[in-house]
């Protein structure tokens, strides 16, 4: 029998659930606390029971469906979905992330938008350029000499200009 | 309440603040526009922007912002058929034909006239309704605050997904848990931190909505490989038609509009029913009053059928605010968000904020009406250009969004790490989205988390550890019990088909 993808989704949670509920255990309470009311793992356990009883309840409802007979749900095709395009844009964001102390604002914000652009199937250096470096630029200006706000230039310039 | 109007005229007459109203009907309008980017979206973009202003001024600047989508949303519904938001859906309904039919002017005029009749008389019943309810809440204790949350978070799920509470509820226990992550508020120690200290501070509201709404919404564009703009740049050079309607039409959706106001509000005030469902419902009601004349014109481009819908989403969205304000308990995605705004500029919402800081209160029910009055008079006129900047191309557009979204959360912890932990969380959205969990009751758990965990503890404190408070206190058993028809009433709806279905199979053997 193949599952469907709410039984998936049901397993996976019910897994999330208890491993939530198992670590609530290894929060730390001070002496005494465990006599209380309501400790720091009060809340954890009630919401790992909460979600073991939710998943249980999907499970069996997903199970319960196809007998009857009809209304099968349709499995989704994940095909015809432009995955590559969306991971090579989360990689560029993570990318962003790490390139900001070394390139600094203005140099990692352009890249990261260019990149942007060329996923995304832009192939007009005009467009990609220009839409990029300036808008870099005139952000940086914005928050730094009209806001006051620090953004780091980057240990790339500061190498540049010392 | 004559002081407090004037208090709020003066506090939202202000230059500063008109400009807020301005830029936020605009922007909001613009970006609820673009199919799949919804108010969530719009809002959370614009609190990093807000977080140097005065609350009043930041919560103003919302309110537009969240007007404007709306009415964007129908913008782009009647135009190009593709809702921008789920509460607009049913606007395309009769909007899009009307449009087809070269009356695309006519459309929007329309949708903008009945906005505009429904957020006044949301906004005059708010008037009424928000002062008389926070006197009332200033009664309540802990466990009525309890349970009216909990009744705020199975609402949401009974209601945003229709046969799939369970998961709805599912995606509400995962906001829960979410929020449990870093310094436990009473206690002070780390829980699920796993000794990052990136973690030590809990995960950020701001970063959560950013990486579940707009991040994940813009990267399903890329996903579904979404072409709408360029049927935008094939409408906004179709031309829009006569913006003019004439007397007669006026006067016969005048009845339609002032029903659905009413409908619309009293809607949006129900915890988890906010503007989809109260202009699907809206629709509906007219479509059943209208005579059998009238009813052949419904989905064919019926006048009636698209005031309908835009009268209630808007007076839904003014009728959400009520429990937002009086209560400090959103009971919707969109308010949530907003509530978690108000929290970060230090404004705890609730029946004391009409005490505290009724320049908040005030300002932000004045500035509905400047609001309203500025999507007329500027939007309107203004929507054939802001129509052409949807043209803009996508391969531009996308890069920009996920660029505001990151930096908007960067430049409030200046920590590269909430970077990494926006992609990943954006990536677990796009996932839960197409295994079909609503985002909406996420995020609302997330806000409601830390308070739902507070004011369990006060009351197991007062009642020193039973939950008897349950049923012996009469205000919080009438919520339990409301609490627990919301979620009985879908489970005998499911047991119902099983029992049809197991009986069709029956009957089929048989034969």
């Amino acid at each position: 029998m193949t599952l469907s993808r709410d039984a998936v989704a049901a397993l996976c949670f019910l897994a999330l659930s208890v491993a939530y509920g198992w670590h609530a255990g290894s929060i730390q309470l001070f002496p005494g606390q465990e006599f209380e009311p309501f400790t720091p793992r009060t809340f954890p356990y009630a919401l790992a029971v909460i979600g073991i009883v939710l998943s249980l309840a999907q499970l069996f409802t997903v199970m319960r469906k196809p007998k009857a007979g009809q209304e099968r749900e349709k499995p989704q095709s994940w095909a015809g979905f432009d995955w590559g395009r969306v991971a090579a844009l989360v990689v560029a964001m993570v990318a962003y992330g790490a390139a900001f102390k070394p390139l600094g604002f203005v140099i990692a914000t352009s890249l990261f938008l260019a990149a942007g652009y060329l996923i995304l199937g832009e192939r007009r250096w005009a467009v990609v350029l220009g839409a990029s470096v300036p808008v870099a630029v005139v952000f940086w200006a914005l928050m730094t000499q009209v806001l006051g706000l620090y953004l780091d230039p980057g240990a790339l310039i500061r190498a540049l200009t010392s | 309440m004559w002081e407090g109007i004037s208090l709020g005229l003066s506090t939202a007459i202000t230059p500063l603040n008109i400009l807020m109203v301005f830029v936020g009907c605009f922007a909001g309008t613009f970006i609820g526009m673009l199919p799949g980017l919804g108010p969530i979206s719009a809002i959370a973009l614009m609190i990093p922007i807000t977080y140097g202003f005065d609350p009043a001024s930041g919560m103003i600047l919302m309110a537009g912002v969240y007007y404007g989508a709306v009415f964007g949303g129908s913008t782009s519904s009647i135009l190009i058929n593709a809702p921008g938001i789920a509460g607009t859906v049913a606007t395309a309904f009769d909007g899009y034909p009307l449009a087809q039919k070269g009356q695309a002017g006519k459309a929007l005029a329309i949708a903008a006239y009945s906005s505009f009749t429904g957020g006044t008389i949301g906004a005059i019943f708010l008037l009424v309704a928000a002062p008389a309810l926070a006197s009332v809440a200033l009664s309540f204790q802990s466990s009525d605050y309890l349970v009216l949350m909990i009744l705020g978070l199975t609402a949401v799920s009974a209601f945003t997904a229709p046969g799939q509470v369970i998961k709805a509820l599912m995606a509400t226990v995962l906001g829960l848990m979410i929020s449990t992550v870093g310094t436990d508020p009473s206690a002070g120690v780390q829980r699920y931190t796993f000794g990052s200290l990136d973690l030590v501070d809990g995960i950020s509201f701001l970063l959560l909505a950013m990486a579940t709404f707009a991040l994940s919404e813009a990267l399903m564009a890329v996903l579904k490989r979404d072409e709408s703009s360029e049927k935008t740049r094939d409408a906004s050079v179709g031309g829009m038609g006569s913006l003019k309607v004439t007397r007669q039409e006026l006067r016969s959706i005048a009845p339609t509009v002032g029903r659905s106001s009413i409908l619309g509000f009293f809607i949006g005030v129900l915890p988890g029913a906010g503007a989809t469902i109260a202009s699907f419902l809206a629709y509906g009601m007219e479509r059943t009053v209208a005579s059998a004349k009238d009813k052949l014109g419904f989905g064919k481009g019926s006048l009636k059928g698209l005031a309908a819908p835009e009268t209630a989403n808007n007076a839904a969205c003014t009728g959400s605010f009520v429990p937002l304000l009086t209560l400090g308990i959103p009971g919707s995605g969109t308010t949530a968000v907003m509530l978690g705004a108000l929290i970060s500029y230090g404004v705890q919402p609730g029946p004391r904020l009409f005490q505290e800081a009724p320049d908040v209160f005030w300002s932000v029910i004045v500035s509905m009406y400047l609001g309203n009055i500025v999507l007329l008079i500027l939007n309107l006129p203004l929507i054939p250009y802001i129509a052409k900047l949807l043209a803009l191309p996508r391969p531009v557009l996308i890069p920009l969004i996920l660029f505001f979204s990151l930096i908007g959360v960067y430049l409030v912890s200046f920590n590269t790490f909430d970077i990494y932990m926006m992609a990943a969380f954006a990536v677990a959205a796009i996932i839960l989205r197409l295994l079909a969990f609503p985002m909406a009751p996420l995020i609302l758990g997330f806000i409601l988390g830390d308070m739902i965990e507070d004011n369990l503890r006060r009351a197991l404190s007062i009642y020193d550890g039973s939950i008897a408070f349950l049923w012996e206190r009469p205000l919080t058993l009438a919520i339990t019990l409301l609490t627990v028809l919301t979620l009985v009433v879908p489970l005998i709806r499911t047991v119902n088909t099983w029992r049809r279905m197991r009986w069709a199979a029956a009957s089929g053997d048989g034969e």
